[in-house]
C-alpha cells in the first residue's frame, strides 16, 4: 500500500527541526515591524498556515481525480487526510489572524475576501467530512468525497473573486497595489523558512495519517469478516 | 445528440407531470416560501426606507430555502422506488439524468419565484416587476440547481439525506448567494444594468463552471 | 492587553492546535493498535 517507513521518520524529524528553526528565526532574526509592532510577528505562520490550507485542498481534490479515474483507495486515504490536515492548518490561521486582527484593526472579524473565503472554505471541507460520515459503503464513501472535493475545490476561487468584489482592508503582501507593508529582506527569509518548514510539516503529517487512514479501512475490512465468522458460527450451533 | 435531447425532454415531462399531479412539492414549498416572508416581516423592520436594498436579499433567501425543500425531493422518488437502476439503462448517457432534474429544479424553482413576487409586491407595495431584477433571479436560480441537483444527487444516498444538503450546498453557493444580492440590490435601487453587469457575467461564469464539472462527475454519483 | 500578549497568545493557538492534532493522531494509532490486537486475538 503506502510505502513505509525510515524515510517517513526522517522527513517527520526534518519538519521538527523546520518549525523550530522557523520560529527561533520569527523570534530572534525577523525585525520588529514599526507600526504594528511585535505582534506584526504572528503573520509568518499565519501567511504559511493560510497557504497549507489552500495547498491540502489543493491536494485533496488532485486525488479526487485520481481516485475517479484509478478506483485505488490510497488517493481516497490522502483525500481524506489532506482534508483533515487543511481544516487543522485553515483553523490555525484563522485563529492567529484574529489574534493579529484585534489589535490592528481593533475587530476580531471583519469581511475581508480571503478571510470570508478561508472560512467558507473550512465550512465546504466540514461538509466533506460530514458527508463521508454518512456514506457506510467504502467505495461509495470514497467517490462521494472525491465528487464534493472537486465541486468543493472549484467553488474556492469563485468565492474568492466574488468576495473581491466587494471592498477590502485586508493587507496585499503578494503582487501589492496598495503597499500597506513593506517588506524588508529579513523579514522575507523569515518568511520564505515559514512556508518551507510548513510546507514540510504538512507533508509529514499527511503521510502520517494516510497510513493511519490506510490501518483504519484494513480494520473495518478486518472487523466485518469477523463479525460475518461469528455470525456463521451462532447459525451453526 | 438527438437521443440525448429526447431523454432530457422526457425526464423532465416526466418529473414535472408527476409534480403536477401530486403537487405535494409545489404546495409545500409555496407555502414554506410565504410563512418565511411573513417571518421576515417581524424578523427585520421593513421600514419603507431601506425596503428597496433589503427586497433582494429576502426575495433570495425566500427562493433559496424553498428551493432546498425541492432539491431534497428531486432524487427521493427515484431512490426510494429503486428507480434509479432502470434510469440509468434508459438514458443514452448518465449526463442526461443530471441535466433533466436540473432543469426539472431550475423550473420549479422559478415556478416559486413567479408565485412569490406578486404577493411580495402586494404585501409591501413595490413592483418587483424588473426585467434586470428577473434576469438575476432566472441566473441565480440556474447556479443553484446546477449545484444543487449534483450534491443532492450524493446527499439522498446517505444516512443523514435531508440534514446533509444544506451543509454541503450552502458553502458551495456562497459566492452565489453574493452576486445575486449585489445584483438585485443594485438593480432594485435604480441602478443601470451596466453597473451590475459584473455580477452578472459572474452568475454565468459560476453556472458554466459548477454545470460543466458537475456533468463530467455526476456518473459517479449514480453509478454503482 | 498589550502587543506583546496578543503576540504571545498568537503563537499559543497556533502551536496549541498543532500539538492537539498530533496528539489526536497517537491516540487514534494506539486505538487502532489495541484494536488490532483484539481482532487477531478473536481470529
Amino acid at each position: 500500500m503506502l510505502f513505509v517507513n525510515k524515510n517517513l521518520k526522517l522527513l517527520s524529524f526534518l519538519a521538527f527541526l523546520l518549525v523550530l528553526a522557523a520560529f527561533a528565526m520569527v523570534l530572534f532574526y525577523a525585525p520588529i515591524e514599526l507600526n504594528m509592532g511585535i505582534v506584526q510577528k504572528v503573520f509568518y505562520f499565519h501567511v504559511s498556515a493560510a497557504w497549507i490550507g489552500m495547498l491540502a485542498f489543493l491536494v485533496a481534490a488532485v486525488c479526487g481525480i485520481l481516485y475517479l479515474n484509478k478506483k485505488q483507495l490510497k488517493y481516497d486515504f490522502i483525500a481524506f487526510s489532506a482534508v483533515e490536515i487543511g481544516l487543522l492548518f485553515t483553523a490555525i490561521a484563522n485563529f492567529s489572524g484574529m489574534i493579529w486582527a484585534k489589535p490592528i484593526w481593533n475587530t476580531w472579524w471583519t469581511w475581508d475576501p480571503r478571510l470570508t473565503t478561508m472560512t467558507i472554505m473550512a465550512f465546504t471541507y466540514i461538509g466533506y467530512l460530514l458527508l463521508r460520515r454518512g456514506v457506510d459503503n467504502p467505495e461509495k464513501r470514497a467517490r462521494f468525497g472525491s465528487v464534493y472535493a472537486i465541486i468543493g475545490f472549484a467553488s474556492v476561487p469563485l468565492t474568492f473573486f466574488s468576495s473581491r468584489l466587494l471592498r477590502t482592508i485586508h493587507p496585499t503582501i503578494f503582487g501589492a497595489d496598495t503597499g500597506d507593508m513593506a517588506m524588508i529582506p529579513a523579514m522575507y527569509q523569515t518568511m520564505a523558512v515559514s512556508i518551507i518548514a510548513f510546507t514540510v510539516l504538512f507533508a509529514a503529517l499527511l503521510w502520517h495519517r494516510s497510513l493511519l487512514a490506510a490501518r483504519e479501512s484494513e480494520l473495518e475490512i478486518l472487523r466485518a469478516q469477523t463479525e460475518v465468522l461469528e455470525f456463521g458460527e451462532v447459525l451453526d450451533d | 445528440m438527438k437521443d440525448w435531447l429526447h431523454s432530457v425532454r422526457t425526464l423532465v415531462w416526466k418529473d414535472l407531470l408527476q409534480e403536477w399531479r401530486s403537487k405535494d412539492m409545489l404546495t409545500a414549498m409555496f407555502a414554506f416560501a410565504i410563512l418565511t416572508l411573513f417571518i421576515f416581516n417581524y424578523a427585520i423592520e421593513l421600514s419603507p426606507v431601506n425596503r428597496a436594498e433589503i427586497a433582494s436579499g429576502i426575495i433570495w433567501v425566500v427562493i433559496v430555502f424553498a428551493g432546498t425543500l425541492g432539491l431534497n425531493r428531486s432524487f427521493i422518488a427515484e431512490q426510494d422506488q429503486g428507480c434509479f437502476d432502470a434510469l440509468v439503462m434508459a438514458v443514452p448517457d448518465v449526463s442526461a439524468i443530471y441535466f433533466g432534474k436540473m432543469l426539472t429544479n431550475w423550473l420549479v424553482m422559478l415556478f416559486v419565484s413567479v408565485l412569490i413576487l406578486p404577493i411580495y409586491s402586494l404585501l409591501y407595495n413595490q413592483s418587483l416587476f424588473n426585467a434586470g431584477f428577473i434576469l438575476v433571479l432566472v441566473l441565480g436560480a440556474w447556479c443553484y440547481s446546477a449545484a444543487g441537483t449534483l450534491i443532492a444527487g450524493m446527499t439522498v444516498q446517505t444516512r443523514m439525506r435531508d440534514l446533509l444538503l444544506p451543509i454541503l450546498l450552502f458553502p458551495i453557493l456562497m459566492p452565489v448567494n453574493m452576486a445575486v444580492v449585489k445584483a438585485a440590490g443594485g438593480i432594485l435601487a435604480g441602478a443601470p444594468l451596466m453597473d451590475v453587469q459584473a455580477w452578472l457575467v459572474f452568475l454565468a461564469a459560476y453556472g458554466i463552471i459548477v454545470t460543466t464539472v458537475s456533468i463530467m462527475v455526476f456518473e459517479y454519483v449514480i453509478r454503482e | 492587553m498589550t502587543n506583546l500578549s496578543y503576540f504571545i497568545t498568537g503563537y499559543l493557538v497556533i502551536f496549541g492546535l498543532l500539538g492537539a492534532y498530533i496528539l489526536h493522531l497517537l491516540t487514534l494509532k494506539k486505538r487502532l493498535d489495541r484494536e488490532q490486537k483484539e481482532l487477531s486475538r478473536q481470529n
